[in-house]
């Protein structure tokens, strides 16, 4: 059931989920998404190449804290635009725990900020975007963008490019150290 | 070996994508999504969709076999071994259903240099095939310690230790 857009406020917490990743997931997700990357399922490759053990998906991560936006809205066809930052790896044990908050209401258009971090509250998922189009319209296609809501949105998230908040993001040049990368590789680079 | 910039505004051909029913309710488990409009013909019927709709990140999947050229462009030169994902986002014009036929083009949005590293962006457009628009997927590789020696810019971090 599509949320009400008259029941939403700005500051309102959406309700979070939370999910121990366990290695099968990564299975499951390499499989269901074609992305066979070995530093998702084999220790050995992904230590050969400087991790601690497999990491999940980058997409699983985003696609687990994307939950706290469906189940908010309700219906998948309110989305209309979903933007997430990758900025720390999670491993099979950790517990990923996504959250969200409204930023900005404007007539049916909703938007949120969201992220998911681990148990340490280290950021796995930042800076995560979302705009809702809660109209009865919403599923039909394009709908002008309010530049309120645009405006809203930027303020919420910062330019793109913002050198400083993206550190985590950018590895070390030592490799892929803890809590410098995020990840999700190729689908069809196996042997990289 | 720094990125090709001479790429940018390069398109790929475009693959043909068929959404399966079961391959959406697949996707749907494994990130763990269980409302029934991601599995059940009946729910998504009930709630105004044609079909089982697919979750909303599901689209990489699409933009996956999409890109898979440009990964493997000799010319554009992206080192696999050296990328981690930096960003992802999804605009979407409409959800994508089981029944679905799609078309799927990638092309080189932007490749810049950050610090001793190269992003590059990815822009996937996903329409029909009678070309109406579906979604757009963008995303952000980062490619470690690429960067042309010349173009290098110090990174704050770096210049402050």
């Amino acid at each position: 059931m599509r949320l009400d857009p008259q029941k939403v406020q700005p500051g309102q917490a959406l309700p979070e989920v939370s999910h121990t990743i366990d290695r099968i997931d990564l299975i499951r997700y390499a499989g269901a998404s074609g992305d066979f990357n070995p530093i998702h399922w084999n220790d050995e490759v992904a230590k050969a190449v400087g991790l601690p053990g497999v990491i999940a998906h980058g997409m699983f991560s985003m696609g687990t804290a994307t939950r706290v936006i469906t189940a908010f809205a309700g219906d998948p066809g309110a989305i209309k635009r979903l933007r997430v930052r990758f900025s720390a790896m999670i491993q099979p044990g950790q517990t990923l725990t996504a959250k969200g908050e409204v930023t900005g209401v404007d007539g049916d258009r909703v938007t949120i900020r969201f992220w998911a971090e681990d148990e340490h509250g280290e950021k796995v998922v930042a800076k995560g975007e979302a705009e809702l189009d809660l109209g009865p319209g919403g599923s039909g296609g394009a709908v002008p963008r309010p530049e309120a809501v645009r405006a809203m949105t930027m303020a919420a998230a910062g330019p793109p490019d913002e050198s400083g908040d993206s550190g985590g993001a950018v590895p070390r040049p030592e490799g892929l150290q803890a809590g410098s990368t995020a990840t999700a590789g190729p689908p069809d680079e196996s042997g990289a | 070996m720094p990125l090709n910039q001479s790429l940018v505004g390069k398109e790929y051909p475009p693959v043909v994508y068929e959404v399966g029913r079961e391959k959406l309710r697949e996707f749907a488990a494994a990130v763990g999504e269980t409302d029934p409009v991601f599995h059940d013909e009946e729910a998504a019927r009930a709630a105004g969709h044609a079909d089982i709709v697919a979750a909303p990140t599901f689209p990489v999947v699409v933009s996956l076999q999409a890109t898979a050229a440009l990964h493997g462009d000799p010319e554009l030169g992206l080192d696999y071994s050296r990328v981690v994902h930096g960003e992802q986002e999804f605009s979407y014009a409409r959800p994508i259903v089981a029944g679905d036929r799609l078309l799927a083009s990638s092309r080189v949005a932007a490749a810049e240099v950050k610090g001793r590293h190269e992003l590059l962006t990815i822009e996937t457009r996903v329409t029909t095939e009678g070309g109406d628009p579906v979604c757009t997927v963008r995303n952000v590789l980062l490619s470690r310690g690429t960067a042309p020696e010349r173009d290098r810019q110090p990174q704050p971090r770096e210049a402050a230790t």
